[in-house]
Formats: C-alpha cells, sequence, structure tokens
C-alpha cells in the first residue's frame, strides 16, 4: 500500500533478508564485458554501454553459458510523467534495456542492461545472437520507440500497424484520462483493524 | 422468409410464430475474448445449460448464428474481426453484450489498446453487467433478449436488414 508509487519500496519484516549473491558471477560478467556490476537482491546484473551490448551478449551466451535467453524488456526513466505519479526521487533521464539470460544446467539467471540517450534511443540487435531476442525486441520497438540496430523486421508485434505513439512511455498520454482523473486516490478505503496494524 | 415477413409479418398470428420460432432456437456464436467466456462456457455446460432456453451454442460458423455473444475484452485491434464477424451473420441477429469489458471498457476504461465498448463497431441489444457476470447474469440477459424478440416488429426488423454500419 505504501509503495504505491515506487518511491518508499520498504522491506517488510515478514520478507527474508536478501541472500548472498551468487559468488561472483555479477562481477566476473562485469569484467568480461567491461561493464559495472550491480546487485539487485538476488539476481547479479551488469551494466553496460550501448556499444558493447551484442558483444555482451556474445560473451555471457559462449564464456558463461547463458544459452537461454529469457527475456528482453525496458524501463522509462522520467522525472516528468503524462499519466500516474512522478518517480519519490530526480532519476536520470534514459531508458534503460534489460535482458535475462539463464544458464539451464546450473539455473543461473543474469541480467544484462544497457542505458539508451533518450533523443537517439538505438541499441544493436541481440537477434543474431539469441534467435529468440526477435519478438522481444519487435515488442521493446513498439511500446519504447527503441531502435534495434540489425533487427530483420522491426514490424508491430502487439499493436495495430497504424497505431502513433509508443504507449508504455511515461510521456504517453492517456486520453480518458485527460477527460477523466483517475479516481484510485479517491476510492481507496481505510484498511480495516488488524494483528499487524493495530491503531487503523 | 422476405415474403413472409413483408407480406404477412403483419398479421398478428404471423407475427408470433415468427418471433416465438426466433426466440426459441437462438444459435450462439460464441465471441470469447477474455474470463468472461469462462462464464458463458459454464452457462453452456451442464450445470446452468442454457440449451434449456433454446440457446444453441457451438454452431460451425457466424452465418449459421442468430446471437453473437461477446464475451470480454475488445481491443482496437481485435475490433475489426467482431465487425467483420458480426456481418457475416444473417439476419435476423442479435448480440449481447456480455462484462464490464465489452460493454464499456470497464476496468480498463483509460487504456491505449481496449475499445471503449462494443457498442462502437456493433448494435448492441442487451448488456449484461458483471466482471464478470455470473452464468445466472448471462442467462438473465437472454431471457430479457428473448423478451425483447417476443415484442419485435416482423417487418420492421426485416426492413432494417440493409441498416447504415453504425
Amino acid at each position: 500500500m505504501s509503495a504505491r508509487n515506487g518511491s518508499a519500496v520498504t522491506d517488510s519484516p515478514s520478507e527474508p533478508p536478501p541472500e548472498t549473491p551468487a559468488p561472483g558471477l555479477a562481477d566476473a560478467l562485469a569484467a568480461a564485458t567491461g561493464g559495472t556490476p550491480v546487485q539487485i537482491n538476488r539476481t547479479p546484473k551488469v551494466r553496460v554501454e550501448p556499444a558493447a551490448w551484442r558483444e555482451a551478449a556474445t560473451i555471457a551466451r559462449d564464456e558463461f553459458g547463458l544459452v537461454f535467453f529469457s527475456w528482453l524488456s525496458a524501463t522509462d526513466w522520467a522525472n516528468q510523467t503524462a499519466v500516474g505519479d512522478p518517480p519519490g526521487e530526480e532519476v536520470a533521464e534514459r531508458y534503460e534495456v534489460l535482458c535475462a539470460l539463464s544458464d539451464l544446467d546450473g539455473g543461473e539467471l543474469a541480467i544484462l542492461s544497457t542505458d539508451l540517450d533518450k533523443a537517439a534511443p538505438r541499441v544493436d540487435s541481440l537477434c543474431d545472437v539469441y534467435p529468440g531476442a526477435n519478438w522481444h525486441e519487435r515488442e521493446a520497438a513498439e511500446m519504447f520507440g527503441i531502435d534495434f540496430a540489425g533487427h530483420p523486421d522491426l514490424a508491430k508485434l502487439y499493436l495495430p500497424d497504424d497505431f502513433q505513439g509508443h504507449p508504455l512511455r511515461k510521456s504517453y498520454p492517456l486520453l480518458s484520462r485527460e477527460v477523466k482523473p483517475w479516481p484510485g486516490t479517491v476510492d481507496v478505503e481505510e484498511m480495516p483493524p488488524s494483528s499487524e496494524n493495530p491503531e487503523a | 422468409m422476405g415474403v413472409v415477413a413483408e407480406r404477412f409479418g403483419g398479421i398478428k398470428p404471423v407475427s408470433w410464430l415468427l418471433n416465438w420460432s426466433r426466440r426459441y432456437s437462438l444459435w450462439l456464436f460464441q465471441f470469447g475474448l477474455a474470463c468472461c467466456a469462462i462464464e458463458m462456457m459454464a452457462a453452456s455446460g451442464p450445470r446452468y445449460d442454457f440449451m434449456r432456453f433454446g440457446i444453441i451454442p457451438l454452431p460451425a460458423s457466424p452465418r449459421q448464428a442468430d446471437l453473437m455473444v461477446v464475451a470480454g475484452t475488445v481491443t482496437d485491434k481485435m475490433a475489426p474481426a467482431v465487425r467483420r464477424l458480426y456481418e457475416q451473420m444473417p439476419e435476423p441477429k442479435y448480440v449481447i453484450s456480455m462484462g464490464s469489458c465489452s460493454n464499456c471498457g470497464g476496468p480498463y476504461w483509460d487504456s491505449y489498446s481496449v475499445t471503449k465498448g462494443v457498442d462502437q463497431i456493433i448494435p448492441v441489444d442487451v448488456y449484461v453487467p458483471g466482471c464478470p457476470p455470473r452464468p445466472e447474469a448471462l442467462m438473465e440477459g437472454i431471457v430479457l433478449l428473448q423478451e425483447k424478440i417476443k415484442g419485435e416488429d416482423v417487418r420492421e426488423k426485416w426492413k432494417r436488414r440493409d441498416r447504415q454500419p453504425v
């Protein structure tokens, strides 16, 4: 409830403490690809430069055995939002492309990410490294307007062919919301008292 | 059919007979698009069994159907297909819009991809509210539709067969 606008994600006491990360995968992958290791909970994540994106995926596949392409998506980091609450704290404006790769034998999962300039969001396609990236990139392209260089056919996947705009961008306006504001905040009822929250 | 409807449709017993036979033999074209379709299937199953009202589910094609139940979320991408299949149904034809999404967009009222009500693309006879409606609610919608057909003017219905697209 309190983490609605994403600004204050607090760990509730019932949540188990984050386990120690898989020893060194993030660091080793970062060292091999020239990226920066980032630890998110239990998942190793490596941030690389856009120019090294395709190369990093190739290294992850060939040298680390991360042969299974799990998913690829993007995040629009924006301080101005057309719909909903802006982020609680200032973020660097960028599109972050994320790609999860896993190892079918050991069950290791690693996330590669890269930050793209909002003015020209363009990165190499991973289609010839992982053929499974094809549709994921088409989806990211239509939803976020990211150009994947070298993709065989960046046609729209879900949206109608004549759809204008990129609906998952934070700047994308929703016409219905222009007419009628989101009623969610006035619809919220107070929670009844419970053992966890006796004051309410 | 046209001759009967135009020449004899004004005669009360003929009109009554046509309406009576129509409303108890509705072949239902299931346009199941989301979770409402599960409730529609339940309504056609043995527990609720709308066949006892004369609703016959699963025609092989919309060309054999009299009634279309749009059950679920109609997206802008799906809308042309809904319209096309509706146009393939022979007159007289009826539409039940089942569930909030199909009535007005429902929980997706502000979505970029959802049509805000199937009545924007095809004429709707009965709206069944709910998210999703229980099979009983769909059955009440069907009974309401049958009541509507009962009071219908056969000649008027026949004349409107070439009506302009909405």
